[in-house]
């Protein structure tokens, strides 16, 4: 069956998007089809309220310790930095078509590596600019690319009035 | 869907514009909006019938054409080709009962879409609806009489000119040009006009070139436009000429 069947939910921060794929979790949902896309921020902050001795502890960067949790999607987890977007971070079952060759590509090359992932799910063009305007401006992008049924499931556990799903069939 | 996201906005602009939704108060529309999810099939999407008998689709961006085939013969023939504002498969809205359909998507198609379910509910709860719902639904019914009609009764080349002229694009009555856009066929393939009237590529194309050369039709860019309108209406037989209060006028130089 195609796989080019992706939900795609827009979350404005970490929280939100560990709490959305937790949800899935308790669903029993399956985490092969489960990827997290999201702009790897610089900030640093505090760990603890009291100072520790060691200032390696005591800060640690914001995207880092949010992202920990998510690490542990299957698929594990990249790092890269595109010239448009900035540095970026991926767990899930997009770091195996970010990292796959390209030589079946059916469009064209001006497409970034995101890009192309994110078409090879069955997101169309029009879309995808969308999304890399999001993550660039800081938004957490969950997405859901598997069986037309995986896809309706995600998005029936996850859509609702306030957070708008999504659904992409190529 | 979320109030404030730009594509509310479109998709309200979209709809208000069309039979099914002009009209409508805009808080009875907001509260239907509520419901739906956002959809995009890629082009050439191929569609099974059973997601339609749980979800309800309306087209908000592109074209989508809705197609039954013979699995033996490999034929197909198209039902509706649909564009904004459209609903797929509304027989879905009426009954339950399972529905042999086939869409296709033929550009990039932006949706939204609802549960059959909370489809139904939401036209119990707002009757008003219905003062555009069922015109609606008389429309698609008479489009499908036409098409059998058409089948039954005209041959190819009338079948054609008859399709043509269902979607000439009304001019404005104080316009003088000679030229008459086309909606949602303009820049189909032979092989789709074919389906739509029960017919084969390679006669399409045929009575298309004759057209063409005898100057009614004019094709740039893959996008076709009537020049002249009466011939069309001679070629599309008596009876479409009197459903429009237009005389009949004899063919000329017609193709075998």
């Amino acid at each position: 069956m195609s796989k080019k069947n992706a939900c795609v939910l827009l979350y404005p921060d970490y929280q939100d998007a560990r709490q959305a794929v937790e949800k899935l979790q308790a669903h029993s949902f399956n985490m092969n089809t489960v990827s997290i896309i999201g702009r790897a921020k610089a900030e640093l902050q505090p760990l603890f309220d009291e100072p520790a001795d060691d200032e390696e502890i005591y800060f640690q960067n914001i995207t880092a310790q949010s992202w920990k949790h998510l690490w542990k999607l299957p698929g594990g987890a990249l790092f890269f930095t595109l010239a448009d977007s900035g540095s970026l971070i991926t767990a899930g079952s997009i770091v195996s078509l970010l990292t796959q060759e390209k030589e079946d590509m059916d469009i064209n090359n001006h497409f970034t590596v995101l890009a192309t992932a994110l078409f090879n799910m069955g997101v169309p063009g029009k879309n995808i600019k969308q999304y890399e305007e999001a993550i660039k401006a800081e938004k957490i992008m969950l997405t859901i690319n598997g069986t037309r049924s995986e896809v309706e499931q995600a998005c029936h556990i996850l859509h609702n009035e306030t957070q708008q799903a999504t659904v992409h069939i190529a | 869907m979320k109030r404030d996201l730009l594509y509310y906005k479109h998709c309200k602009s979209v709809l208000y514009q069309t039979a099914l939704f002009n009209g409508l108060p805009e808080d009875v529309l907001d509260d239907m909006l509520s419901l739906f999810r956002r959809d995009t099939w890629r082009r050439g999407a191929q569609l099974n019938a059973e997601m339609f008998q749980q979800r309800f689709y309306l087209l908000i961006d592109g074209r989508v054409e809705v197609i039954r085939s013979n699995p033996h013969t490999g034929r197909s023939i198209t039902l509706a080709l649909l564009g904004p504002g459209d609903g797929i498969d509304v027989v879905t809205l009426l009954n339950t009962d399972p529905h042999e359909i086939q869409p296709i998507a033929i550009d990039d198609v932006s949706l939204i879409s609802v549960p059959i379910k909370d489809a139904r509910n939401w036209i119990d709860h707002h009757p008003e609806f219905n003062r555009n719902f069922l015109p609606y639904l008389g429309e698609q019914m008479r489009k499908l009489e036409d098409l059998s009609t058409d089948l039954a009764l005209y041959d190819t080349m009338t079948r054609l000119a008859r399709l043509i002229l269902r979607h000439v694009i009304p001019h404005h009555p104080q316009s003088n040009t000679t030229k008459h856009s086309l909606k949602l066929i303009h820049d189909l393939h032979d092989e789709s006009l074919a389906r739509m009237v029960g017919s084969v590529r390679q006669v399409i194309n045929r009575h298309l070139q004759h057209w063409r050369k005898q100057g009614v039709l004019h094709k740039q860019n893959f996008h076709t436009e009537v020049r002249e309108l009466e011939t069309l209406h001679e070629y599309a037989d008596d009876a479409y000429s009197h459903s429009r209060g237009k005389l009949p006028r004899k063919k000329t130089g017609t193709p075998s």
